[in-house]
Parts: structure tokens; C-alpha cells; sequence
């Protein structure tokens, strides 16, 4: 059924010849309809667990991520048309990766006694200052570059309520108020700003422990208490992960053994078919 | 499938966890020693369906789109420049520092070093030196014919006479800050260089506003804490087994479509 690269004279498909069968041909909404309803709906779910692999894999590897989040990959069901001759055809389901459930529990709090760490407990984010704007974290280990201002491990600047914060590298030890204002021999030198979504599951992942907003404007996280000296570990729950990777391996088998199923049931009518005529 | 990369990237951060924390271990004993973190960030997110954009013609937004990760890397080795204990020696040229601040040592190319271990000694020309001869700054000499010596506080030295006088003083040792001492460039045999991350060193006295005091007969052990390496060591091995299975189990979901024929 290929048409359009194939570099011998043009051939006329069989698809074309056979009004009905041709459903495989068609697009609609982006997807392909099927040529078999068993073997699409096998396929279909069975490319959505790849992609809960994926995503559990990432979990795992990300165990001793700081302040990372744990997200799943929840599917759902789409109705559509199946590949048949008739007209009046009822709608089958195929399972499609639907949207993702991100958990924005805190994670265990690590004690480090190092004065630049800090942990977020409620709900909030670190607003940074990156070459494309504004990103958020909740992995607060902090450091210092050579003008005593707070950046983050990867260099970007910490925002605070009036810009960076500058820390004065003659003076004294750092301290932090619960309310995020960080003082040096008695000197607030600004307060560390978190801000706060109501849907914070609709933030876009950047990678290296930071997420930027789509279409929510933060708004100051009022309830958030800070802690200096402590970081936030991934809040990933190894044993959920676990049993999770093994019901999709589990589900992607019996899916392959019922292709398979189907696949035999196919030849063995083919079989007889052909014995009839 | 994504997931046996993820999972090789989860398993070479573990290894270089394991790496950190067998230094760690390894330097238990080591005189001034800092433990160090291995740190981790997650890596880019391969965006499948974008949230934000809009569902349909009514303007719904798709709230949470599907991203998925690629796994981890490590994005630090940090130091960890805690207080270690102080344990009593006798040794009239260990020196413990309480608080801020590194021993500066003039290594023999000239530059500066910064140090935590006070295990110091006498060179042969008197003056006082480290465990491998470096001299401390400024460079205080000891005359030869010296009984005692006393370091205070404040890192004041004053030598004892055999003649019975009053005790002399011959210098003080000096001491350097940091800004961020975990931006320090660690160069083996209990030194440090200083670089842009850490700033410049800012030399002052023992006992001045910031600096800490020091102690004669005294060293400041390693701040490594066995209890917590050992714990941090099974967590890191549980944590490479697991992305081990996730690999074993990516490959029997592979092997059983690779069965369908």
C-alpha cells in the first residue's frame, strides 16, 4: 500500500479496488483507522504502556533527584470507527496517552546543615531568573557566585522580592526566617520569593530540576514556610514504581500474546477459506 | 523504548553516587577532611503533547500535556564544609581551626593553597611547616634554641626559651575566607585553590569578626559521618538495582513483541 515513493510507474492500490476495506487509508483526526480492530486496540495500548514505561523509568532514575516530582502518564479511551465494510459499524475504544498526573507532595526533608539549602514546605516554587525568563524549582540548593549573589547549582540567578540577593562575603553567617527573608548580622538582605500555581501540574518540565509556566501567571505563595539548612529529596515512592513497572510489563505481554492469538486465529481461518473454495 | 536509556542514565548516576561515597568512607580518618554530595537534576523532557494549547474551538486548554523525561545527570559534586570534631592530640604543632577559615600554605610554584588539616611540623631551617613542607603563611620561624612553643587563640605564636625569659613572640598564624568555600577547587593532599566560584580568599586573623579560633594540641578529624555514608550506600545500590530492572523489564517487553514473529 504504498504509494507515492515507490519509484516504478504508478500502481493502482488494491485499496482503491475494494470500496469498504480501504478504511486503513484514511486519516481522521490525525490518527490512522484500522485494518485490524484486535490487532489497532493491541497496538494502541500497547504504545501508550511504552509510553508509561518511559515515564516510570524516568521516576526511578530520578530517585535521588532533589525536590523532583513524581508524574504518571494517565491514558483514556478513544472511541473510533472500526475497519469494516458496514455502514453501521458501533465504535471500539483504543487507549491514547491522555494527559499526565503529577504529584507536588513534598518530599522527605534532608537535613545538610549547609547555610544555602533550602526547602519549600506547602505548596510553592523558587522563581529563578534563566536567559528565557522566568523558571521555577523546588530544588533550593543554593550557591554563591563571585559577587556573593544567590544563584542555583546551574547558575541562574535567585529571585527575591526585590531582584537577586546579594550576600556580603566579609560579614557574618547566614541565617533564614521561616518567611524566607534571609538576614546576615542583622541585615534582612531580601526575602526569597515563592511563588505558587493553582494548577501546577499545567507547568512545562525544562529539565535540570526546573519547570517554566504556560498560561498561569504565579501568584506569591502566601502559606509556604521556608527552611534553611534543609533540602527536599524526590518525593518518587520506589515501591509504587516498582509494582507499577511490573503491572505494565505484565499488561504489554498479555497484549503481545493476545496478537499473537489473533494472529493464529487469522491464519487458521485463512486455512479454511481457502480449503472451502 | 526510552526507558533502557533513562534507566543507564539512572544507573550511571547511582555509580558515580557510589564513587562519592567510597571517597567519603575512604577519607574517614583523613585530618580536615570535607565529605562530598553527589547532587542530580533531571534531564530534558520530550514534550508529546504540549499543555497549555488549546483543545478545541471553545478555547479549553489542555491543563497538564504529556511530557516524558529522558532521566537523570549529575549536575554536582558539592562539599560539604560542616565543622569536623576536634580531637585532642598533644602534639604541640597540631592546630585545630573552630569555625571559618583555611590555614593558607605557599606551595612551591608560588600560588596559594588553602588547608583545614593543622598538622603541622618543624622544617629543618625552623620554620613551620605542613606534612609535605609547604610553609605556613605568613612563615613563622622557631629559633633553635626554643623549649616550648605556644599557639593561642588567635593564632599568636610565642616561643619558650632555654635561657628562662618571658616567652617571645615570633608571628601569627593567618587564616583565609570564602564567600562560598564549596566553590573551592580541591587538589588532593588536604588542599584547596581558590577559584571564581569560591572568590577571593580574604586573609585576617584567628578570632577576628567571621574567622574562627584555633586550638594547639589539637586536630579537626574528617566531618565524614559513617553511619550516614553507610545508609546513603544502600540507598544508592537499591537505587542502581532498580533501574538494572527497569532495563530487564524494558527487555522482556521487547523480546515478547520480538516473539510475535
Amino acid at each position: 500500500m504504498v504509494r507515492g515513493n515507490s519509484h516504478g510507474p504508478p500502481q493502482k492500490t488494491r485499496t482503491e479496488a475494494q470500496p469498504g476495506s480501504g478504511a486503513a487509508k484514511q486519516q481522521r483526526g490525525g490518527k490512522w483507522r484500522p485494518m485490524d480492530n484486535s490487532f489497532m486496540v493491541g497496538l494502541s495500548a500497547q504504545q501508550v504502556l511504552r509510553q508509561r514505561m518511559d515515564t516510570t523509568a524516568n521516576n526511578l532514575a530520578n530517585m535521588t533527584t532533589a525536590g523532583f516530582k513524581v508524574e504518571h502518564i494517565v491514558s483514556r479511551e478513544l472511541s473510533e470507527k472500526p475497519a469494516t465494510a458496514a455502514d453501521t459499524a458501533t465504535d471500539i475504544a483504543f487507549t491514547d496517552a491522555w494527559m499526565l498526573q503529577r504529584d507536588f507532595s513534598t518530599g522527605p526533608l534532608e537535613q545538610t546543615g549547609n547555610p544555602l539549602d533550602f526547602a519549600i514546605e506547602g505548596d510553592g516554587f523558587f522563581v529563578v531568573q534563566t536567559a528565557a525568563g522566568e523558571a521555577f524549582t523546588r530544588d533550593g540548593r543554593f550557591n554563591l557566585d563571585d559577587q556573593g549573589q544567590i544563584i542555583t547549582r546551574t547558575g541562574e540567578l535567585v529571585m527575591g522580592d526585590g531582584g537577586p540577593i546579594t550576600v556580603d562575603p566579609e560579614g557574618g553567617p547566614l541565617s533564614v526566617s521561616r518567611e524566607g527573608s534571609i538576614n546576615q548580622d542583622g541585615i534582612v538582605l531580601g526575602t526569597l520569593r515563592v511563588a505558587m500555581f493553582q494548577t501546577p501540574g499545567g507547568l512545562e518540565r525544562l529539565g535540570s530540576n526546573l519547570w517554566r509556566a504556560t498560561d498561569e501567571t504565579p501568584q506569591p505563595a502566601t502559606e509556604a514556610r521556608i527552611r534553611g539548612g534543609f533540602v527536599e529529596g524526590s518525593n518518587v515512592n520506589a515501591v509504587l514504581e516498582l509494582t507499577e513497572m511490573i503491572e505494565i510489563s505484565r499488561a504489554y505481554t498479555s497484549i503481545s500474546k493476545m496478537i499473537a492469538q489473533s494472529d493464529e486465529l487469522r491464519g487458521a481461518s485463512i486455512e479454511k477459506l481457502a480449503r472451502v473454495g | 523504548m526510552r526507558a533502557l536509556n533513562t534507566a543507564a542514565t539512572g544507573m550511571q548516576a547511582q555509580q558515580l553516587n557510589v564513587e562519592v561515597i567510597a571517597n567519603n568512607i575512604a577519607n574517614m580518618n583523613t585530618t580536615g577532611f570535607k565529605r562530598q554530595r553527589a547532587e542530580f537534576q533531571d534531564l530534558l523532557y520530550q514534550n508529546v503533547e504540549r499543555m497549555g494549547v488549546q483543545s478545541s474551538d471553545a478555547g479549553t486548554i489542555v491543563p497538564t500535556g504529556v511530557q516524558v523525561g529522558v532521566g537523570v545527570k549529575a549536575g554536582s559534586v558539592y562539599r560539604v564544609t560542616e565543622q569536623g570534631s576536634i580531637t585532642q592530640t598533644q602534639n604541640l604543632y597540631d592546630v585545630a581551626i573552630q569555625g571559618e577559615g583555611y590555614f593558607i600554605v605557599q606551595l612551591p610554584d608560588g600560588r596559594d593553597a588553602y588547608t583545614r588539616a593543622g598538622n603541622f611540623s618543624l622544617s629543618a631551617d625552623g620554620q613551620i611547616v605542613t606534612e609535605d613542607g609547604f610553609i605556613v603563611a605568613p612563615g613563622i620561624s622557631v629559633p633553635q634554641d626554643a623549649v616550648g612553643i605556644s599557639i593561642n587563640r588567635q593564632g599568636v605564636v610565642e616561643v619558650i626559651m632555654a635561657d628562662g625569659s618571658n616567652p617571645q613572640e615570633v608571628g601569627a598564624l593567618e587564616l583565609a575566607r570564602f564567600v562560598n568555600p564549596a566553590g573551592l577547587d580541591a587538589i588532593g593532599d588536604n588542599s584547596f585553590l581558590e577559584t571564581p566560584a569560591s572568590g577571593p580568599a580574604n586573609r585576617g586573623l584567628a578570632g577576628a569578626p567571621g574567622f574562627g579560633t584555633l586550638q594547639q594540641g589539637f586536630l579537626e578529624a574528617s566531618n565524614v559521618n559513617a553511619v550516614t555514608e553507610i545508609s546513603s550506600l544502600i540507598t544508592a545500590q537499591r537505587a542502581y538495582e532498580m533501574n538494572s530492572k527497569v532495563i530487564t523489564t524494558t527487555d522482556e517487553m521487547l523480546r515478547s513483541t520480538s516473539n510475535l514473529r
